[in-house]
């Protein structure tokens, strides 16, 4: 980073909580790298006023270079933002600004003039498409150090959701668990021992009909502290998918991802857990996770012990037994 | 014309209160009003406040008589809790304004339109002033007569009751005809197939994609001869309550919010804000969103309880079909050829079991099953026999 650079303001904008944070750790991490001497300096905005930044802007005796954050723009009182403003047009300051913004209605004439005065924006708003969030996960493994699979990417947005400092938690582990390169088969190693996951692994196991396994992973579960509901959802997501799967017949998992609005790898997994299952079965699977969902939520009078009745008559359904 | 002519085809209820209202010395100062849903409780709780606003007891011409009825009359406050339930803050306001002094009208009167979704603690607060009410105050409480026990006992107690009943379609046709302006074949189609339902009938008779959602679902039953076919109903059920819900919502939402932009300035920022008030009206939204929020959930869910209820129609008419009952009302009578064909594939105990599945969702969606997981099971369990 050139001595340019440490000169001049950043405004970190968008709706997107973590990317802002994310933004400003960035600039400062890059600005320290620059000059390991850099004082830098953090202030929210709400609450502060002139005299505060007056007195920060002031503080250049010893310093070689300085980073001032200003967190939070659009908290700035009136007479607060003015002086932003101005600091940022004057440039007389040997300093770096990095102000951030979550892009509403107010304090906008702030970034306007920021903007105009020349700074450098970050784009922070909130990710809302599917593919954007992909890509933020290769950017995550990329910045640890790291590659990924397409499908690894789509198994971790499908395994943590869509918070993005969850997923990037996740990619960063992964990177560092995987050695570097993230396949498929790291993501499912890897959920197989969290708690997000393992009511997927209960109704894996129930599905497949492995008994002694799906008790074992329901109680590891419930020991873990995992909610009765996300394991009884668990369940009833796993029926559903093979029931579906099941229902338009066999093919190509690729045909049938499209056909189902699923992802190739899920349709793949899914077809290997409805394998042995008939029609009657699941139209018999789809009551016992209907009534297991209500029995958690207050229903029964123990909710482990209604799971755990759930997953026997499940791989008992599947076996063409009593339900 | 008087007041009561809108209240659909409840000559009993209205010759109670009709008498209540012109012997104001034996006045009841807290009522209940019950009665299936879509009867019109609330249509008659207003009727009532008019008449008691209205020097000649509801001549439904005079101010108080309209503004009453256009919800405009200082005295007379009408609360439709929004939100899935009721609290103890909004319910001491009320209480505080039912013992305000009236400002030009005979009564303070206040009515809430969903006593069974106050909580146990709002509850406790209006039934403070229920015990000793202010000598000009009256309460009217609306309730579905499904589940009486929503409404506490000790409120319940010291309330008159009114109970509405289903009104025939000949009512409901009329109303439509004559208030809504809507064509009598029109009108009669949709009161026939509203279920004693008068917004329901309305709503059918003026909205073409509410007909046609009532078509899918009634389509459905004779449609369940695979598992797919089973998870697709299910879809089908969800997306329609939930399309519902969003395009009332955009409509409720949207007057709303320019309400808001009325009263704070676009953006937050109009004149006359002071000190603080840039952040007092983000307060308000942040308050109108959460609101909007809920009342989003609570339509979908009325959505698809409606859905439910018409599904249920069909499996009630194979029976009575199947009964031969020549007399017996068919919940959807426009669909009588529908319903012979079904009925020849469903034996009257495959009919019962069916009826009963739909209902146990409804309990099921109540418990707060996921909808999804609630309705899969359901329509699974509707399939026809040997599919
Ligand atoms: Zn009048």
């Amino acid at each position: 980073m050139g001595a340019e650079q440490s000169v001049g303001a950043h405004l970190a904008l968008g709706d997107d909580e973590f990317l802002r944070a994310r933004s400003s750790a960035d600039l400062i991490a890059a600005a320290r790298t620059a000059d390991p001497s850099i004082e830098v300096q953090e202030i929210s905005a709400s609450g502060s006023d002139p005299g505060h930044l007056a007195d920060m802007l002031g503080l250049s005796l010893f310093a070689q270079s300085r980073l001032v954050l200003i967190d939070g723009a659009q908290e700035a009182t009136k007479d607060f933002a003015e002086a932003v403003a101005q600091a940022v047009e004057s440039r007389d300051h040997d300093l770096l600004l990095v102000l951030t913004h979550n892009g509403g209605a107010r304090n906008k004439a702030l970034i306007e003039r920021v903007k105009r005065a020349g700074a450098t924006i970050h784009d922070c708003a909130k990710l809302t498409r599917h593919e954007d969030r992909l890509r933020f996960i290769r950017r995550e493994a990329e910045r640890a150090g790291g590659s990924i699979s397409a499908a690894a990417t789509a198994a971790i947005l499908d395994a943590v959701g869509n918070d993005l400092r969850e997923l990037s938690a996740a990619t960063g582990q992964l990177v560092f668990d995987a050695g570097g390169q993230i396949d498929v088969e790291d993501v499912a190693r890897y959920y197989r021992g969290r708690a997000e996951i393992t009511g997927f692994s209960v109704a894996e196991r129930a599905l497949v009909g492995d008994l002694p396994a799906a008790l074992e992973a329901l109680r590891w579960a419930l020991d873990q502290g995992v909610a009765a509901v996300l394991i009884a959802d668990a369940l009833a997501d796993g029926v559903r998918t093979a029931a579906r799967v099941v229902s338009v017949g066999r093919g190509d998992p690729y045909d049938l991802a499209r056909t189902l609005g699923l992802p190739p790898w899920k349709v793949k997994r899914a077809q290997q857990q409805a394998r042995g299952w008939r029609v009657t079965a699941l139209h018999q699977a789809l009551q016992i996770v209907a009534k297991v969902n209500a029995d958690v939520k207050g229903v029964a009078a123990s909710a482990d012990y209604a799971l755990e009745s759930a997953v026997r008559h499940l791989i008992s359904a599947k076996d063409g037994g009593p339900v | 014309m008087s007041v009561w002519t809108d209240v659909v085809g409840q000559t009993e209820a209205v010759d109670v209160l009709a008498e209540a209202a012109h012997d104001p010395a034996s006045m009841t100062h807290a009522w209940l009003f019950t009665g299936p849903p879509g009867s019109g409780r609330s249509v008659a709780a207003r009727a009532f406040a008019a008449a008691l606003q209205c020097e000649q007891g509801g001549c439904g011409q005079c101010r108080a008589c309209h503004t009453t009825l256009a919800g405009t009359h200082a005295d007379v406050t009408v609360v439709a809790p929004e939100g899935l339930s009721f609290g103890v803050n909004d319910t001491r306001e009320l209480v505080r304004t039912g013992s305000r002094k009236a400002s030009g009208g005979r009564w303070q009167i206040v009515i809430i339109e969903d006593a069974d979704r106050l909580t146990e603690r709002a509850a406790n607060a209006l039934l403070k002033a229920i015990e000793e009410p202010p000598p000009r105050g009256v309460f009217l409480l609306c309730a579905p007569s499904l589940h009486p026990d929503d409404v506490p006992i000790t409120i319940r107690s010291r309330c008159r009751a009114v109970s509405l009943t289903t009104p025939s379609p000949a009512a409901i046709a009329e109303v439509l005809v004559r208030r809504d302006g809507i064509d009598p074949a029109m009108a009669a189609w949709a009161s026939s197939a509203a279920q004693g339902h008068v917004g329901r009938a309305r709503h059918l008779a003026r909205d073409e994609s509410a007909r046609l959602t009532r078509k899918a679902v009634l389509d459905i039953p004779a449609s369940l001869t695979s598992l797919a076919a089973c998870l697709a109903a299910a879809d089908e059920l969800i997306l329609s309550a939930e399309e519902e819900a969003k395009s009332r919502s955009a409509v409720l939402d949207s007057a709303e919010t320019q309400d808001w932009q009325l009263a704070y300035g676009a953006g937050g920022q109009g004149p006359g804000l002071g000190r603080g008030g840039a952040r007092g009206a983000a307060g308000a939204m942040k308050e109108l969103e959460r609101r909007q929020k809920s009342r989003a959930t609570r339509l979908n869910r009325d959505a698809l309880d409606r859905s439910l209820v018409d599904l249920a129609g069909c499996y009630r008419d194979v029976l009575v079909v199947r009964a031969r009952a020549a007399d017996a009302q068919l919940a959807h009578p426009d669909r009588r050829a529908d319903t012979a064909r079904l009925a020849g594939s469903l034996e009257p105990g495959a009919a019962l079991t069916r009826l009963e599945a739909v209902l146990a969702c409804r309990e099921a969606l109540e418990l707060n099953v996921k909808p999804r997981v609630a309705l899969e099971a359901m329509t699974s369990r509707l399939r026809l026999p040997n599919s």
